[in-house]
C-alpha cells in the first residue's frame, strides 16, 4: 500500500516533469437489483444477483523512466461465492476478504528483466503444473538475458469454518509455492522445469464438512516450445504428481513420497500426465495436431478443475482463400475434429467422446456473405453393467446468408439465420433412442443512419424444440437505438424485447425485457455510466399457481477515470 | 425290548448332548453379532469411504459373557473368487466391544494402514487411489487379539466399485462464440452425461455465471453469483431463455474500449459454465478428491458478440 500511495503521490507530482506517464482506468460502481414475485413469495424465480453490490476496479500502470508499477486492484464489497470453499459465506474475516477469489489486490513493480509480484496472482506457468488458481503472496518473475527464474509462495485459501449450513462445507488454509527454472529465446525456443506444491494446514479449522479432507500434492514437469522452418512449432510436457488425499490419515513408508517435500500418507499416491501439439501457424493457412493424457490418479494444486483419466487428440486447421481485388481474402474456414477417451485406465467402463467442428465464411462481393457452420459430437460407452451403453450424439447445422447495401443516407445490414439441432440420447435399459429437435430462425435488419449517427435494429425471431410429448415454441421480436454520439458527450444504447413462448397444451407465457445504458463523457478522461434494466414475465397455466409474475429491476451506476 | 428302549435312550442322550453342544456353539458365537450395512455402489476410492455412515456402517452386538476384546477380520475378493486384500492382523487395532451395541466407520473397519492389498490391485491403488471398477465381496469376521480365532460369524456383502467419470460442459464449447441476438432467445446446453451410467436416476446441476470485466473465468465460476442454477433430471441438454439484454452495449469481459473507435461499446459478453451430477440421494458423484470438494472437474467459456460486431 506505501509502494501504491508513493506512486500515486509521484505520479501527481511530477505528470508535468514527463518523467513518466500513467496509463490505465479507476472505476467505481453500484448495483442495485430488485425481485418483486407475484404470488409475494413464489419460490418458482429466484435472485440472479445480489440486491445491492459495489465493485471497485483499480487497474492504473505508473510509468517511472527506470521502473513502472502496475496496480490490480478489484474488489466488492458483498461476498456472493457459489463455487468453492467461500460458498455461503456472509461475513468475512479480514483474511478471508483478501483471499476471496471475488477480490484481486495486486502489485507488479518492474524493473528491466526483474518483476515483483506481490498480492493476488494468478500465475499460469504451463498446463500441466499451475494456471488456473488464485494465490495471495509474493514472488518474483526474473528474466536475464535468455535465463528465466519464477518463484511464488502464498495463500490460495483460507481457513472457513464448517457451519452446517448447505453450501458452506468449510475448508482448510491451503498454502501453496511454484518454481520455475528454464531458459527462454522468444520466438525460437523455451525450456522449463516446474515444481508446483500445495498444502493444507490441518489444525487451521475447528470444523469441516466430512467431504472435505486436508490435501497435500506436489508436481514436477517439464515443459519445451520450439520454433522452427519459420511458420513450425512443436511443444511437449511432461509431468508427475504425488498427492496425498487425505492428509489426516497416518504415514506411511510403503506409499510414494519424495523428501523432504512430501511424505508418503496411507492415501498418497503416484502418476504422470503428458501433452504434446505439433503445428503449422501461417499468413494463410494453419494446421495444428495437439494430445493430452491425463492418468486417473494424476492431481495437480495448481488446477483445481482438471478432469482426470483421458486421452485427448484434436486436430484443427484454418484456411483463407479466395483473394479479391485488393488481395484480402473472402474465403475463411475453421474445422477440428477431436476425441476424447474418459475412463482411460478401465476397459469395462470406458467412454469415448467424438468432436468434430466446421465453419465457413464467404465474402462474396461487397453485398452478400455466407457463414455455414456444422457441429458434431458423439459420446458412447460400451454397455458396462446395464443392458445398453450409452449412446449420444449431438449435430448442428447453421446457414447464416448476410447482405449489405447502402444509400447515401443509410446502410443497411441485412441478416438470416437458420439453425437445425439434432440430439439423440440412448435409454440404457431398454435402448431406445429418444430424438430431441429443434429449429430457429431470425431475421434481422440494422439500418444506419450516416448523417444522423443514429443506429436502429430490428429482429424476429421463431424458436421451436421437439421431442416425443413436448413441444416449446419461442416468437420473439427484439428492437434497439443507438446513438453513439450526442453533443460528443452523450452515448445511448436502448433495447426492448418482447416474448411469447409456449409449453405444449399450456397457455402462452409473455415475456418484456427493456434496457437502456448511457455513457455520459464528463470530462475528456471521467465517463459517467447509467445502465437501467426490467424484465417483467408474466406465465401462462403452467405454472403454480397459474399466471405467476415477476419483475426484475436492475439499476447501475458508476464513474470511470482513464489515465490515458 | 430292554435293549431296544435303552438303546433308544442312549440315541436320544446323544441328540440331546449334541443339540446342546451345537446351540452352546451358537450361542457363544451368537454373543457377538455383525451387522453390516454397505451401499452396493461406492465410491471406487476407499478412502473415500470414511466418514460416511451412509456408504458403510458396522455394527457389533454383544449380547453379554462373549470376549470383549477382537480384531476385525476383513477380507475383499473380487468375482473370480480371488483375493483382492485381507487385513494384516499383527497390525490391526483391538478393538473391546463392551456396550451393548458398537457402531464403526469404515476407517476404523478398513484403515488402508492395515489392509494388505494384492497384485494388481495394490498397483492400482498406489497410482491411482482406487480400484478397478468390477464386483466385489467384502467378508468381516471378529476374531481373538492373539491368536487370531474367530469368535463370530462371517458376514459377507457384495458390491460393484465403478469410478464413475462426472459430467462436464460439450455445447457451447471452449470459447464459443454466439450471436447476441440469437443467444438473447435461447442458448442450447448439453454435457456429457455420468458414465457409466449408475442403475439409479441422476440429477445434473447446470451453472452459469458472467465473466465481470478484470474478472478471469474461473475467477467468475468461483465468486459471482450465478445467473442461472438449473436442476435437470435424466437427460442431457437445456434450453435456456436468459432473459437479458446481451446487447446492451456494455465493454467486453476485458473491460477495454474498442481500439478503433475507442468506444465503450463493444456489445461482447462473456460466460463461464459448468455442470455436476446428484445421485438419488442428493450426493455428489465422483466427488471423491477434488480439491474444492463441489464436484465440478470441467468448466468453459463462451462469448455473446452483435453479429456487426467483428
Amino acid at each position: 500500500m506505501c509502494i501504491f500511495f508513493n506512486g500515486i503521490i509521484s505520479a501527481q507530482d511530477s505528470t508535468s516533469s514527463r518523467k513518466f506517464k500513467v496509463s490505465g482506468s479507476i472505476s467505481v460502481q453500484y448495483e442495485h437489483y430488485g425481485l418483486s414475485r407475484n404470488p409475494t413469495g413464489w419460490s418458482g424465480f429466484l435472485p440472479r444477483k445480489p440486491w445491492n453490490q459495489v465493485r471497485f476496479n483499480w487497474t492504473p500502470e505508473f510509468q517511472f523512466p527506470k521502473w513502472k508499477l502496475p496496480v490490480n486492484f478489484n474488489f466488492a464489497t458483498t461476498p456472493v461465492n457459489f463455487v468453492g470453499p467461500y460458498s455461503g459465506i456472509q461475513k468475512q474475516s479480514f483474511s478471508q476478504y483478501i483471499t476471496n477469489p471475488m477480490n484481486n489486490f495486486a502489485l507488479n513493480p518492474t524493473f528491466k528483466w526483474g518483476e515483483i509480484q506481490l498480492g493476488t496472482q494468478y500465475l499460469n506457468y504451463s498446463e500441466l503444473s499451475t494456471g488456473d488458481v488464485g494465490i495471495f503472496g509474493a514472488g518474483v518473475d526474473l528474466k536475464p538475458a535468455t535465463y528465466r527464474v519464477k518463484f511464488f509462495a502464498g495463500l490460495s485459501n483460507q481457513a472457513v469454518n464448517f457451519f452446517n449450513i448447505p453450501g458452506l462445507d468449510g475448508a482448510y488454509r491451503r498454502f501453496n509455492w511454484m518454481f520455475q527454472l528454464g531458459k527462454e529465446k522468444e520466438g525460437k525456443y523455451s525450456f522449463a522445469l516446474n515444481f508446483v506444491k500445495g498444502k493444507d494446514d490441518i489444525n487451521s479449522v475447528d470444523s469441516v464438512s466430512p467431504n472435505i479432507k486436508p490435501q497435500e500434492g506436489i508436481t514436477m514437469s517439464v515443459v519445451s516450445k520450439v520454433n522452427f522452418a519459420k511458420e513450425w512449432y512443436f511443444s511437449a510436457e511432461g509431468a508427475q504428481s504425488i498427492f496425498t488425499q487425505d492428509l489426516s490419515l497416518p504415514l506411511d513408508s510403503s506409499k510414494p513420497s519424495m523428501k523432504p517435500f512430501i511424505k508418503g500418507h496411507s492415501t498418497t499416491r503416484k502418476d504422470f500426465a503428458a501433452g504434446a501439439a505439433i503445428g503449422r501457424k501461417g499468413k494463410r493457412f494453419d494446421i495444428g495436431l495437439k494430445s493430452k493424457f491425463i492418468g486417473a490418479g494424476f492431481r495437480t494444486m495448481g488446477y483445481p478443475f482438471m478432469l482426470p483419466d483421458r486421452l485427448d487428440l484434436t486436430l484443427n486447421t484454418r484456411i483463407m482463400a479466395w483473394k479479391n481485388k485488393d488481395g484480402i481474402d473472402r474465403m475463411n474456414i475453421t474445422a477440428s475434429a477431436g476425441q476424447r477417451i474418459n475412463n482411460l485406465s478401465n476397459n469395462t467402463i470406458r467412454a469415448k467422446q467424438f468432436i468434430g467442428n466446421l465453419n465457413w465464411f464467404t465474402q462474396f462481393d461487397d453485398h452478400w456473405s455466407l457463414n455455414i457452420s456444422y457441429n458434431n459430437f458423439g459420446f458412447q460407452t460400451p454397455s458396462g453393467f446395464n443392458p445398453y451403453g450409452i449412446k449420444n450424439v449431438s449435430n448442428d447445422l447453421g446457414i447464416n446468408p448476410t447482405y449489405t447495401f447502402s444509400t447515401e443516407k443509410i446502410m443497411h445490414f441485412l441478416s438470416l439465420s437458420y439453425n437445425w439441432s439434432k440430439y439423440d440420447e440412448r435409454d440404457v435399459t431398454n435402448g431406445n433412442t429418444s430424438t430431441n429437435n429443434t429449429h430457429s430462425v431470425i431475421l434481422s435488419w440494422t439500418p444506419t443512419f450516416l448523417q444522423k449517427k443514429l443506429t436502429p435494429d430490428f429482429s424476429v425471431l421463431y424458436f421451436l424444440n421437439e421431442l416425443p410429448g413436448f413441444r416449446f415454441t419461442i416468437f420473439t421480436f427484439s428492437s434497439g437505438l443507438t446513438l453513439p454520439e450526442i453533443n460528443k458527450k452523450i452515448s445511448l444504447r436502448a433495447q426492448a424485447q418482447y416474448q411469447l413462448s409456449k409449453n405444449n397444451n399450456f397457455t402462452k407465457n409473455n415475456n418484456l425485457i427493456g434496457s437502456l445504458n448511457s455513457d455520459w463523457r464528463l470530462t475528456q478522461k471521467l465517463i459517467w455510466n447509467v445502465y437501467l434494466s426490467s424484465n417483467h414475465f408474466k406465465y401462462g397455466n403452467e405454472s403454480a399457481p397459474p399466471e405467476a409474475s415477476y419483475l426484475e429491476t436492475n439499476i447501475r451506476t458508476g464513474f470511470q477515470y482513464r489515465f490515458n | 425290548m430292554y435293549n431296544s428302549v435303552r438303546h433308544k435312550s442312549f440315541f436320544m442322550k446323544r441328540v440331546y448332548c449334541t443339540a446342546l453342544a451345537l446351540f452352546m456353539t451358537l450361542l457363544l458365537h451368537a454373543q457377538l453379532v455383525q451387522t453390516v450395512l454397505l451401499n452396493a455402489n461406492p465410491p471406487a476410492s476407499v478412502a473415500d469411504w470414511y466418514n460416511k455412515r451412509e456408504i458403510f456402517t458396522y455394527i457389533v452386538n454383544n449380547g453379554g459373557g462373549a470376549p470383549p476384546r477382537a480384531v476385525i477380520k476383513a477380507e475383499i475378493k473380487n468375482a473370480g473368487g480371488e483375493q483382492v486384500a485381507v487385513t494384516n492382523l499383527s497390525i490391526a487395532p483391538v478393538y473391546s466391544f463392551t456396550s451393548p451395541s458398537t457402531i464403526m466407520d469404515a476407517q476404523q473397519v478398513l484403515g488402508l494402514e492395515y489392509i494388505v492389498f494384492r497384485g494388481t490391485y495394490a498397483a492400482s491403488l498406489k497410482r491411482t487411489g482406487m480400484l478397478p471398477a468390477e464386483s466385489y465381496q467384502l467378508c468381516l469376521q471378529l476374531v481373538t487379539p492373539v491368536d487370531f480365532r474367530p469368535i463370530s460369524e462371517v458376514v459377507c456383502r457384495n458390491f460393484f466399485l465403478a469410478s464413475y467419470q462426472p459430467p462436464y460442459p460439450m455445447i457451447p464449447a471452449e470459447d464459443a462464440v454466439l450471436d447476441a441476438t440469437k443467444a438473447q432467445q435461447a442458448i442450447i446446453f448439453r454435457w456429457s452425461p455420468v458414465s457409466p451410467k449408475p442403475t439409479q436416476p441422476v440429477t445434473y446441476e447446470l451453472v452459469v455465471a458472467e465473466v465481470l470485466p478484470h474478472q478471469t473465468p474461473m475467477q467468475a465460476f468461483r465468486s459471482n453469483q450465478p445467473l442461472l442454477i438449473k436442476e435437470v433430471t435424466g437427460t442431457t441438454q437445456y434450453i435456456w431463455t436468459p432473459q437479458l439484454i446481451l446487447n446492451n452495449g456494455d465493454d467486453d469481459a476485458d473491460g477495454r474500449p474498442d481500439e478503433s473507435t475507442n468506444r465503450s461499446v463493444k456489445n461482447t459478453k462473456q460466460f463461464v459454465w459448468g455442470v455436476r451430477a446428484r445421485d438419488n440421494q442428493g450426493r455428489l458423484i465422483a466427488q471423491g478428491d477434488d480439491a474444492t470438494g463441489d464436484g465440478f472437474k470441467e468448466v468453459r467459456v463462451f462469448k455473446t458478440k452483435h453479429p456487426s460486431e467483428k
